[in-house]
């Protein structure tokens, strides 16, 4: 089981507090889909993601970017049980999705890279990004157990 | 060969021009000794790694930092030839130093944060694109003296 230090919980809750879910999911998934461009292939019923502008301003990806939010607070609310908490999310990214595994580190990263963005040097510190990249592997195995 | 096109040569000039190499070097490689810290073990002799504060303050990690960036930009001046450039580096941290190749991604991963988190939303999705197009071919480059 996954042990948390008292300040990676801080570290993770006070970040999560901070951030705006509505905001950071379009941004976040629109990054993925552009900066690793192969990902696009599980969106085709998005409509346009012809270039970065036309991404950015796709609102079905913006919905998307919020549902995957709303997920990773599930994750923020049970952090001492996460395997299980994203049991059943993790069999239908396997087996109606077929989403590769590989996918949820990219995205992973692209969520970690507008919380830089956002916090700068000072709001997402060393410290920060150590306890908040644990627990977005964390997550990212969860989501991968159900897949073998 | 890996092409780049004038807008993608444009971005990495742009963003290297405004990297201060002795601040961005010293922060990401100490973020990779805090976050990853498994990587530590290549530096015993370094000092006192005990802690995040430690780290950040060792003059050791800060000088070595420099020196990682520093060469980072032969690759920024030398965009179509990375690995021709890069071959006796690649040697030396296999044969010499012993460097696990996965490590050069951390110190990659880091050094884009530590970007994203002095650059901002100039740090939007097509520079980011470019600038991890950059690193990897860095890090294959890095890695193909291998085997």
């Amino acid at each position: 089981m996954v042990e948390w230090t008292d300040a990676e919980r801080t570290a993770i809750l006070g970040l999560w507090g901070k951030l705006n879910i509505d905001e950071i999911g379009p941004l976040a998934l629109s990054r993925c889909l552009i900066v690793y461009p192969w990902t696009q292939r599980y969106f085709s019923t998005f409509g346009n993601l012809s270039s970065p502008a036309a991404i950015m301003g796709n609102p079905k990806v913006a919905a998307h970017g919020r549902t995957v939010m709303g997920g990773l607070e599930r994750a923020i609310k049970n952090m001492d049980n996460i395997k299980a908490t994203y049991s059943a999310l993790s069999v239908m990214h396997s087996e109606k999705l077929h989403v590769d595994p590989d996918n949820f580190k990219l995205l992973a990263d692209c969520i970690t890279v507008c919380a830089a963005m956002k916090f700068g040097p000072a709001g997402f510190n060393a410290d920060i990004q150590e306890a908040w990249q644990k627990f977005l592997s964390v997550v990212v195995s969860a989501l991968c157990r159900q897949y073998h | 060969m890996v092409e780049w096109s004038a807008s993608e040569r444009n971005t990495i000039a742009n963003v290297w021009g405004k990297i201060n190499v002795d601040e961005i070097g010293p922060q990401a490689l100490a973020r990779v000794l805090i976050v990853y810290p498994w990587t530590q073990r290549y530096f015993g002799t370094f000092g006192n790694l005990s802690s995040a504060a430690a780290i950040q303050g060792n003059p050791k990690v800060a000088k070595h930092g420099k020196t990682v960036l520093n060469a980072l930009e032969k690759a920024v001046k030398n965009l179509d030839d990375i690995k021709g450039t890069y071959f006796q580096l690649s040697q030396l941290h296999c044969e010499k130093l012993n460097v696990d190749p996965d490590n050069f991604r951390l110190l990659a991963d880091c050094l884009t944060i530590v970007i994203a988190t002095k650059f901002g939303p100039a740090f939007n999705p097509a520079v980011q694109a470019t600038w991890q197009k950059l690193l990897s071919v860095v890090v294959s480059a890095l890695t193909s003296g291998y085997f």
